[in-house]
C-alpha cells in the first residue's frame, strides 16, 4: 500500500484498507458492517469520513437528497489525490457530480438512448464485434491475452459505435480515457488528458453540429443544443463522462468475471445445463466483483440520523459497495459465487438518482462477452498460475491488468 | 370477500428516472414509455402469482418511485 498513509487513530483506521484475498474485499470491512451504522476512517489527505458498509446503510444514503455527489461542498470526501482535481476546476463537472434538478435535466436528455430496449436493440452489433474479434484471437498464438483481446477493446467499441466514432478516433479515445480512472498518473497529467480529451470531444460536436449523422451526438445536437437546450460546454463534460464511466468499469467487470468463469467450473456446468442462467451469472458477477471497489463519495448537507449514527452537515460519507454486496442480510453465503444466486439487489451499479445510465448496455456487452468465450474457446483456462495474476489496484474500478489464456 | 390475497400498486412518474428495473424485472406489471423512459404501470392489481416480483420492484427502484400495499 501507500507508504505515505497518514497514521491513523484506532477508532478511525485508514481506508482503504488492503485487500487479502486478491477477488475479496478486504476483511476489515465484514467487522465494521457487524458494527455501527458508520464508522469513522480516515483518508490518505488525513481527513476523517463516515464509511457505510451494510446494504441497509449504501441504499439509505444514496437514497435520501440530503445527501449531495457536489464535490465542492463541505465535507465532501476526497477518496483520491486525483478527485481534487476535479474539485478545483468545478466548471467541468459532468452530471455524475451534481445534484437534481441539474442532474436529472442533463441526465434525461440520455435516457432515451440508454434504456433497457435501446442495450438490447445493439446486442447483434456487439455479437458481431465479438465473434470477428474472437475469430481472429483463436487463430493467433496461445496463450491469448483476454483483457487486452477483448475486455478493453469491447467497451470502447461500442462507446465509439454509439458515438459514431470511426476507428481512427478510437485509439485516441481508449488512451485518454485510461489516464483519467487510473490512480498511477499525478493530477497534471490526468488535467492534460482530460483537456486533451475535452478538445477532441468538441470537434466532434462541433463537426455534427454542422453534419448531423445517425448517432448519439448528432441526436444531442440535434435535439438539445440546436433548439437551445444545452450549450457545447455542457455537452462536452457530458460526453467525457460516457466515455470514462462506461469504459474501466466494463472492462474491469469483464475481465474478472472472465476470471471467476474459466476458474471455477461450477460456473461452466451451470451455464452448460441451462444457457438461459447468463444474465443472473452476471448479476451475480456483478455483485460478487464490485469493482467500483473504494465505494461512492456523498456528503451530508443537514443533520442525517442513519439508524444509531447522526451524521452531521458538512460531514462527509463514503458507501463501500463491495462490502453492502456481501451482506449476508441479503445474501447469504456472501462470500461465495453461486450462479443460482438472485443477485438483483446488488448495488454494483449504485443506488438512487445517480444509479449508472449505463447499465443495461454493460449487461449486454458482459452477457455477450462471457458467452463468446465460452462458445470460441471452449475449455478455457488460465495459461499462468493464479498467484501470478496480476491484480491492478490503483485503478479506480479493481481488474486485471492481464488474462492470458490457453483451451 | 374472497381469501385470495390482494397488492394494490401505485407509480409517482413525476418520481421516477427511468432506470427500467420495474420493467425488467416484472414485464407483466410495468412498462416504460419509449421515449422519456418514464414507468408506465400496467396492472395495479396483479394476480398473487406476480406478488413478489411486483415487491421486489419497490425495493429495486432506484428512485422510490413505486408503492405496493397489501390488501
Ligand atoms: C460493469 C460496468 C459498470 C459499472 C460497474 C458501473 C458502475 C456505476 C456506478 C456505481 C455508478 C454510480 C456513481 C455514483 O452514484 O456516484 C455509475 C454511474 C454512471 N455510469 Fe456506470 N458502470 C458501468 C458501466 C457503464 C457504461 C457502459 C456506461 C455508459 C456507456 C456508464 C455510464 C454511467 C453514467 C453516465 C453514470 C452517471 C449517472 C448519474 O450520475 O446519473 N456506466 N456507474
Ligand atoms: S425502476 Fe423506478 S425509476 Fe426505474 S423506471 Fe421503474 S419506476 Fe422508474
Amino acid at each position: 500500500m501507500n507508504e505515505t498513509a497518514p497514521l491513523a487513530e484506532e477508532s478511525a483506521p485508514v481506508y482503504p484498507m488492503p485487500r487479502v484475498s486478491p477477488v475479496d474485499p478486504p476483511p476489515p470491512l465484514a467487522e465494521l458492517r457487524a458494527g455501527k451504522a458508520a464508522s469513522r476512517v480516515t483518508l490518505w489527505d488525513g481527513s476523517q469520513v463516515w464509511l457505510v458498509t451494510s446494504h441497509a446503510g449504501v441504499k439509505a444514503v444514496l437514497g435520501d437528497r440530503r445527501f449531495t455527489a457536489v464535490t465542492s461542498a463541505p465535507g465532501f470526501p476526497m477518496l483520491t489525490r486525483i478527485s481534487q482535481l476535479v474539485r478545483a476546476k468545478p466548471a467541468s463537472a459532468s452530471f455524475i457530480r451534481m445534484d437534481d434538478p441539474e442532474h436529472s435535466r442533463l441526465r434525461s436528455m440520455l435516457t432515451r438512448d440508454f434504456l433497457a430496449r435501446r442495450a438490447e436493440a445493439l446486442r447483434p452489433a456487439v455479437r458481431e464485434l465479438l465473434d470477428e474479434m474472437l475469430a481472429k484471437l483463436v487463430t493467433g498464438e496461445r496463450p491469448v491475452d483476454l483483457v487486452a483481446g477483448l475486455a478493453i477493446p469491447v467497451p470502447s467499441r461500442v462507446i465509439t459505435l454509439l458515438f459514431g466514432a470511426g476507428d481512427d478516433r478510437r485509439e485516441f479515445i481508449e488512451s485518454r480515457s485510461a489516464i483519467l480512472v487510473d490512480r498511477g498518473y499525478t493530477p497534471d497529467q490526468v488535467a492534460a488528458a482530460r483537456d486533451e480529451l475535452d478538445g477532441y470531444l468538441r470537434e466532434l460536436v462541433e463537426e455534427r453540429l454542422a453534419d448531423p449523422g445517425d448517432d448519439l451526438i448528432s441526436r444531442l445536437v440535434l435535439d438539445q443544443v440546436r433548439p437551445g437546450k444545452l450549450s457545447i460546454d455542457e455537452m462536452v463534460p457530458m460526453c467525457r463522462l460516457l466515455l470514462v464511466a462506461g469504459h474501466g468499469t466494463t472492462t474491469s467487470q469483464a475481465g474478472l468475471g472472465l476470471l471467476s468463469l474459466i476458474t471455477d467450473p461450477g460456473l461452466t456446468e451451470a451455464l452448460a445445463e441451462d444457457p438461459g442462467l447468463m444474465p443472473k451469472m452476471v448479476e451475480e458477477l456483478l455483485r460478487f466483483h464490485s469493482i467500483v471497489q473504494n465505494g461512492l463519495a456523498r456528503a451530508a448537507t443537514e443533520d442525517v440520523e442513519l439508524d444509531d449514527v447522526v451524521i452531521r452537515a458538512g460531514e462527509g460519507v463514503v458507501l463501500s459497495l463491495s462490502a453492502a454486496n456481501r451482506d449476508e442480510q441479503i445474501f447469504p453465503d456472501p462470500d461465495r459465487l453461486d450462479p443460482h444466486r438472485d443477485a438483483r439487489r446488488h448495488f454494483a451499479f449504485g443506488h438512487g438518482m445517480h444509479q449508472c445510465l449505463g447499465q443495461w448496455l454493460a449487461r449486454v456487452e458482459l452477457e455477450e462477452i462471457y458467452a463468446a468465450v465460452l462458445r470460441w474457446m471452449p475449455g478455457a483456462r488460465l495459461a499462468i498460475p493464479f498467484e501470478e495474476l496480476e491484480f491492478r489496484h490503483e485503478v479506480s474500478s479493481y481488474g486485471l491488468g492481464s488474462l492470458p489464456v490457453t483451451w | 370477500m374472497s381469501d385470495i390475497p390482494r397488492l394494490t400498486i401505485s407509480i409517482d412518474p413525476a418520481a421516477c428516472c427511468a432506470m427500467g428495473r420495474c420493467a425488467a424485472t416484472a414485464p407483466e406489471v410495468f412498462d416504460q414509455d419509449p421515449d422519456t423512459g418514464t414507468v408506465v404501470l400496467l396492472d395495479a392489481t396483479p394476480p398473487p402469482e406476480l406478488h413478489a416480483p411486483a415487491r421486489l420492484c419497490a425495493e429495486l427502484c432506484p428512485c422510490e418511485a413505486i408503492t405496493v400495499t397489501e390488501g
